[in-house]
């Protein structure tokens, strides 16, 4: 297993994410998916693990985001796969390009722990044919898959179709559902496991902060 | 004679209260929103819908109060000191609004574009808006000139643009919200009137009160939220 580098998380997922496995986080923009990546990246980087981390935004905008959620980060830094000021430039409109650049990386971590973090999706789904991004994605994690590769890729809600989402999530080995929950005037934040390899499904919510130690997680019950 | 005036009056303090509640609502909800959420922009973009919210509600309480207003049309006591510094308030706290929308508009639009350079023209604006605030201390065709129409203006320009290439369905809902109430604001402040009667306020307050409901619309649409049942959580 590799440890999502949140405990709470960790424990309700029988010790972290399963190996060789794809995650997807799914949430609104701004609920705090990316720090599900963050720390994770954090983790991998403490114990060793070789990370990837491939966005569509800057380093600098990633960093300061990271910073944001009182992340230090700076001592170890993953590979990056980014826009702008990276190691290996990220052009969204090259999906070849991004296929084999992620390959490459692959092949030449083979025999370590790999944790690739992504939050390019909603922009592929956007700029692309869903059907092609299925294709894409399909091929691209089952390649990754003859390594030893965790994957944690974050999904914007409200930016496609229910049934594009679905199609997604049928395409993850685990699905983490973050969503904002209106109980009367309040707004919660929630989280649930709507699915994950080798754990049995779990129907509850958990609500959920972050702190400078990771993640607070509670059981919800309305 | 005095009946009418009256009414004027009753009718009045019901736009208030109506206005206040609505935008203290709508300011609630933004709060709300910005508790339940971590990354930064969106954080300080429902800020912004609850700075604004409240602003309006001090606006219409100040501007809008019976027999705040002289026979030639201008301030007294209490609204002539304060009523420029909350219209300064509730314009760039408008203004503040734009400029985090065009940021968290940029993060969701699926190519990262600046739209209309805002990155860098927002620092100019900023500059030129407080210097303009200074200035209002001087004259106040400065407050109505700039500090008033940066909003409007920033806001005509960007949204459509940021709605287009959004491809966040919530965030394109809130740009519309907040496009109609600009829209509205824009109306409410250009008829104002010269001679303000208690009746003349009635008149010029309905554009302000339908402008809180859609601020308030526009607070409650900064994020998807659901609603979860009871056999959900079992």
């Amino acid at each position: 297993m590799a440890s999502s580098g949140i405990p709470a998380l960790d424990k309700i997922m029988a010790d972290g994410y399963p190996d060789k496995s794809a995650v997807l986080v799914v949430g609104p923009p701004g609920i705090g998916k990316e720090a599900l990546g963050y720390w994770f990246t954090k983790t991998g980087l403490v114990q060793g693990d070789f990370c990837l981390y491939v966005t569509r935004l800057s380093v600098r905008e990633v960093l300061q985001d990271v910073k944001g959620f009182g992340i230090d980060m700076d001592h170890k830094v993953p590979l990056w796969l980014a826009s702008d000021g990276g190691q290996i430039k990220y052009d969204i409109n090259d999906l070849a390009g991004l296929s084999f650049s992620i390959k490459e990386v692959l092949k030449q971590n083979a025999g370590r722990r790999i944790r690739i973090v992504t939050d390019v999706l909603s922009s592929l789904l956007m700029l692309n044919q869903p059907e092609t991004i299925y294709k894409f994605l399909d091929q691209l994690l089952a390649d990754a898959k003859q390594y030893d590769v965790v994957i944690l890729a974050t999904l914007e809600e409200g930016m496609h179709k229910p049934e594009v989402l679905a199609a997604m999530q049928q395409l993850f080995d685990g699905v983490v559902e973050l969503r904002l929950y209106e109980e009367g005037l309040r707004v919660l934040p929630l989280l649930r496991i709507r699915k994950m390899r080798g754990v049995p499904p779990q129907p509850g919510y958990y609500s959920f902060s972050f702190s400078r130690t990771g993640m607070e997680l509670t059981s919800y019950v309305k | 004679m005095s009946s009418s005036i009256g009414q004027a009056e009753v009718a009045l303090t019901a736009e208030i209260v109506l206005i206040i509640a609505l935008a203290v609502y709508g300011g609630y909800r933004a709060l709300g929103i910005r508790h339940a959420l971590f990354s930064r922009t969106y954080r300080n973009q429902a800020l912004a819908a609850a700075v604004a919210s409240l602003a309006l509600a001090f606006l219409a309480l100040t501007n809008l109060t019976p027999g705040s207003y002289s026979n030639s049309g201008s301030p007294t006591g209490f609204l002539a000191i304060i009523g420029p510094i909350f219209l300064t308030v509730t314009y760039s706290a408008l203004f503040y609004m734009v400029d985090i929308t065009a940021r968290a508009g940029r993060f969701s639009d699926p190519l990262l574009r600046d739209t209309l350079h805002w990155s860098q023209v927002r620092k100019v604006l900023w500059a030129l808006n407080i210097l303009c605030i200074v200035l209002t201390f001087v004259t106040r065709i400065f407050l109505l000139l700039f500090t008033f129409l940066l909003p409007i203006v920033a806001g005509a320009l960007l949204f459509p643009v940021l709605a287009k290439r959004t491809g966040d369905i919530v965030l394109r809902r809130h740009l519309a919200w907040l496009g109609a109430f600009f829209a509205l604001f824009f109306l409410s402040v250009l008829f104002y009137p010269s001679v303000a009667t208690d009746t003349e306020l009635v008149f010029d307050g309905i554009p302000l009160a339908i402008g809180a409901l859609f601020l308030t619309m526009s607070a409650r649409s900064l994020a998807p939220l659901s609603r979860i049942s009871a056999t959900e959580t079992a």
